[in-house]
């Protein structure tokens, strides 16, 4: 219950400090997979295009 | 007829997790969904944001394909969005600007947006919460994502 009071509270945080490593992983032509498996960012494509 | 320049860019995904478009200019765009349903505590609930690897150039038609893809992704009416920009970094304004104009250019009032601002010491954060007004879970979610707003951060 702590855990997820915690987790609750710092949503918005989690968000921005996930984008800034999200875009300095891009920025620096980094690996996308190990930033999210590093940080837990579950990256979706809920918009079906196609592969490259 | 519709102008090359009217038309959005060619959207590929990669390796099922981000969209990439290059430019007429060879910018390379990533754009990318975070899926925060659990953290969120409701289903469907997406962040969404875009990144250029170089330098970018005005491109009316990157805002074309960056709506191509929340239009197509606003298509599950049971998908919801938040957007969220940290103001620290004056280009996430323009993006939370981009967003605005993006909202307003639709003119699709079936998608209803509410904005949210929350200051701390650390960070100045600008969100909107996008939802279907049709979405069967609306009233949860929106009282949810205020409950996000109160707590602060």
């Amino acid at each position: 219950m702590k855990t997820q009071e915690k987790k609750k509270l710092h949503i918005f945080q989690k968000i921005v400090e996930d984008k800034r490593a999200i875009r300095e992983c891009i920025q620096t032509n980094g690996d996308l997979k190990k930033l999210a498996k590093k940080r837990g960012i579950k990256f979706a494509t809920p918009v079906q295009y196609c592969s490259d | 007829m519709v102008l090359n320049s009217q038309l959005p860019y060619n959207i590929v995904q990669t390796d099922n997790l981000t969209y990439m478009f290059i430019t007429q200019s060879g910018v390379v765009y990533t754009a990318y969904f975070i899926d925060i349903s659990e953290v969120f505590g409701a289903n469907s609930v997406y962040t969404f944001s875009f990144e250029a690897a170089g330098k970018t150039v005005k491109d009316e038609r990157v805002r074309i394909t960056i709506i191509q893809i929340l239009s197509d992704f606003f298509q599950t009416i049971r998908n919801s969005l938040i957007v969220i920009c940290d103001s620290c970094d004056s280009r996430e304004k323009s993006r939370f600007k981009l967003f605005q104009k993006w909202y307003e250019a639709t003119n699709n009032f079936s998608i209803e947006k509410i904005d949210v601002s929350i200051d701390s010491e650390e960070y100045n954060i600008r969100s909107s919460l996008l939802i279907p007004k049709t979405h069967p879970q609306a009233r949860e979610i929106k009282e949810l994502f205020d409950e996000w707003t109160k707590m602060g951060i």
